[in-house]
């Protein structure tokens, strides 16, 4: 998973894109570090102590991680839980819906 | 006999009864109709087979007949269905003497077809206890077969696909023993332990359809609805058979929840009304791991509503992972990839 989303926001860091996290580690101390060593490239929210019973994802009704919306430029729902591919090929459309012509292409690079 | 004009146009052509008489118990009144209908429902009993065909009925001044069949049999009436279809109650003192005479048979073999009746289903229920011995020793075959994989399988994986063929095996036999008594207890723990144990194919299918089937409405299905639900139609026809409140709930919850996993619009206006049925009735039922689907129908109510593909997300409001407050709003113009994630 964190290669592909590295890949998404260092290759759509001049598009109208954002990737926002919600994170629901526990020890907030803990997942500092985690970003910090893996370059973690994203802005996340902290779903609370609470972990996975959090705030956050309770009000989204998340039951599974990771669970993932993809929202257009208004903040319309347009994509749940499309990963890989998937998830390239809907930025790529909802980018082009604005005028932005991309071409997802990702390095391998190891999980770390 | 002849058969004459029936009652009702005879009532019309010589004006019987007259007006000034109390009506007569040939005639028949909206509220005796009513009336036998409500007794039919709550007390009705089917008419014997040999009472089927049609009959003609003459009142014991021999003036009138009718031809009709019996319906039903009450203490001093009758309720007959007449050629067209509408019903007609009679009393039995009004009927001759050989009407009253059939009356009286159709009677005593009523009595007789409800007490064999009532005697099968009890053997049914005894033919079950019977089969209580057969069914253990097919479970300790069971158990002993099992045992003698474990101890020699190597691993986990190996002892699990070595279980299979002999769960299958295991429940072909037990729902052959309780193929005749499907309503009894017996065959109820049949059922569960096929798919307790994780029967597939065949097996599964049968156990399933019998649970929805003959016990909809016993509470110990409760722990089996999320196997049940995989099937949707047979999670439908449970949410519909079920009166048990927790069952009747629960298989309502997950209907709900089964529907809304489509993100489908069409389906929408369903799964909120069967939402609404959940949070208005069913709010104190719990599920099997004992939480009470009250917020669990609210939380899903508003991911419906909101968090459905085509509605515009909810804001998020909160701080990121160094402390800053931020909202998801700041991101309105961009395209928005929103990941709930974490480091496990």
């Amino acid at each position: 998973m964190y290669p592909h989303e590295r890949s998404l926001v260092k290759q759509l860091s001049d598009k109208p894109f954002a990737l926002i996290g919600v994170n629901s580690d526990r020890e907030l101390e803990q997942i500092r570090a985690t970003v910090k060593e893996k370059n973690l490239n994203w802005r996340s929210f902290w779903n609370g102590p609470e972990g996975t019973g959090g705030p956050i994802s309770a009000q989204w009704n998340v039951t599974g991680w990771p669970t993932i919306y993809i929202l257009d430029e208004h903040g319309v729902i347009r994509y749940k839980n499309a990963r890989g591919a998937d998830m390239d090929k809907a930025l790529t459309k909802l980018l082009s819906e604005m005028g932005h012509s991309v071409q997802i292409a990702h390095e391998a690079e190891g999980d770390q | 006999m002849t058969q004459e004009l029936t009652p009702k146009i005879e009532l019309h052509r010589v004006g019987w009864p007259p007006r000034h008489r109390p009506v007569s118990r040939w005639s028949i009144s909206r509220w005796q109709i009513t009336l036998a209908t409500l007794f039919v429902i709550c007390c009705g009993v089917t008419a014997p087979s040999w009472s089927q065909e049609a009959r003609t009925w003459t009142n014991a001044s021999g003036k009138f007949s009718v031809e009709a069949t019996i319906k039903e049999l009450k203490r001093d009436s009758v309720v007959l269905i007449l050629a067209d279809g509408t019903e007609r109650t009679v009393a039995l003192d009004q009927l001759s003497e050989a009407d009253r005479r059939y009356a009286a048979d159709y009677r005593k073999t009523m009595l007789a077809e409800n007490a064999a009746k009532k005697k099968a289903a009890a053997e049914s229920k005894q033919r079950g206890e019977d089969l209580k011995d057969e069914l253990q020793s097919i479970l300790d075959s069971f158990n002993q077969r099992e045992e003698q994989l474990k101890q020699s399988g190597t691993d986990a994986a190996q002892i699990r696909n070595a279980r299979q063929p002999l769960v299958q095996e295991t429940s072909q036999q037990l729902l052959k023993l309780v193929e005749a008594v499907p309503q009894s207890e017996v065959a109820r723990d049949v059922y569960i332990w096929v798919v307790r144990n994780g029967a597939q194919g065949t097996e599964a299918a049968t156990a399933i359809e019998a649970l929805v089937q003959h016990f909809a409405d016993s509470p110990e299905i409760l722990p089996f609805i999320g196997l049940i639900a995989r099937d949707l139609a047979m999670l439908e026809k449970l949410q519909s058979k079920a009166k048990d409140k927790a069952v009747k709930g629960v298989a309502t919850f997950m209907l709900a929840r089964q529907l809304s996993s489509a993100d489908n619009p069409a389906l929408e206006e369903r799964v909120l009304k069967l939402l609404n049925e959940v949070i208005s009735k069913y709010a104190d039922v719990s599920d099997s791991a004992r939480r009470p689907l009250g917020p669990q129908a609210e939380r899903l109510l508003f991911a419906v509503e909101n968090l459905s593909i085509g509605k515009v997300a909810p804001d998020i409001i909160g701080s990121d992972l160094d402390g800053v407050a931020f909202k998801l709003s700041d991101y309105r113009g961009k395209v928005v990839v929103l990941d709930f994630w974490g480091d496990w």
